[in-house]
């Protein structure tokens, strides 16, 4: 059997246990990477994530944080360490949303949204940073949004806190490009997930009408994009931030 | 050990420098060859070794 390119490496999917970051961990460990899945609830659907990771024969552990804790983050990341020595790619994917207009937008609705998808990402992004450097090899991928991009009513404080994903993650490139570690951004458009499953009908077909592939995209499809830039061969990308959208957003 | 051993023990740790290439009067940047990551990985290191904070400018 040949090797595969991720042997030996060690990764981390924050929210993990669903949408994404889950495919993500499934693509990551198929890679040969030992995947640490990380959730704050979700707490049964973590654990069949790793289980269905190690039935493949892969290699897969849970690592249980709210990830806009900044003391959680650092002891959580330790105790990675600790085992592991090192920390080779890190997949910020957490997120949440919290609807709503802004004029009505009340401040832990703006707070907690940026605390995870923002804060979060520094907070891990930070932990990780030391070891990677050290290594002298490494790889974060984080999760922005089209909606980052191109703003979205209702979603004020979603669509900031993944803009701001946007500069964390081209400056953190510039800082550590000599390092061999690559930062970039993945930014799906609408893939098909829990959250998009539950939508209307007159909905669905309102936003398909605006997607020039006329579908939505999976969240295996943003797994293998992930994948890709995890690997030796995207050594070059850094500081990108990659649309995933079937051309919603250009 | 004394301060000297233990900052010698430390860059060697962090950087893997040889022994044989640490001598008090070197600058880091100059004669080490070491760039701003590897500096502040070093103070990082100091910091957490003797317990004291040192200040960015410093870095």
């Amino acid at each position: 059997m040949a090797g595969k390119e991720l042997d030996g490496k060690t990764a981390l999917v924050t929210g993990a246990s669903r949408g994404i970051g889950r495919a993500v961990a499934y693509e990551l460990a198929a890679a040969g990477a030992r995947v640490y899945v990380n959730y704050m609830s979700s707490s049964k659907e973590a654990a069949e994530v790793v289980k269905k990771i190690r039935d493949g024969g892969g290699s897969a552990e849970e690592s249980r944080f709210d990830v806009s804790d900044s003391v959680a983050v650092k002891s959580a990341i330790d105790a990675v360490l600790d085992s592991e020595k090192k920390i080779d790619i890190l997949v910020n994917n957490a997120g949440v949303a919290r609807d709503g207009l802004l004029m009505r937008m009340k401040d832990d609705d703006f707070d907690r949204v940026v605390a995870v998808n923002l804060r979060g990402a520094f907070l891990l992004t930070r932990a990780v940073l030391r070891s990677m450097v050290k290594a002298r090899w490494g790889r974060i991928i984080n999760i922005t949004s089209v909606v980052g991009q191109g703003g979205r009513e209702g979603q004020a404080n979603y669509a900031a806190s993944k803009a701001g994903i946007i500069g964390l993650t081209k400056s953190t490139a510039r800082e550590v490009a000599r390092r061999n570690i690559t930062c970039n951004a993945i930014s799906p458009g609408f893939i098909e997930t829990d959250l998009t499953s539950g939508m209307e009908e007159k909905m669905r077909e309102s936003i398909l009408e605006m997607i020039p592939s006329g579908r939505f995209g999976s969240p295996e499809e943003a797994a293998k994009l992930a994948r890709f830039l995890a690997g030796d061969d995207a050594a070059y990308i850094t500081g990108a931030v990659i649309p995933l959208n079937g051309g919603l957003y250009m | 050990m004394n301060i000297e051993q233990k900052v010698i023990e430390i860059i060697i740790r962090e950087l893997g420098l040889e022994e044989s290439e640490i001598a008090p009067e070197k600058d880091f940047i100059k004669d080490l060859g070491l760039d701003s990551l590897d500096v502040m990985t070093l103070a990082m290191a100091m910091e957490e070794e003797f317990d004291i904070e040192i200040p960015d400018d410093d870095v």
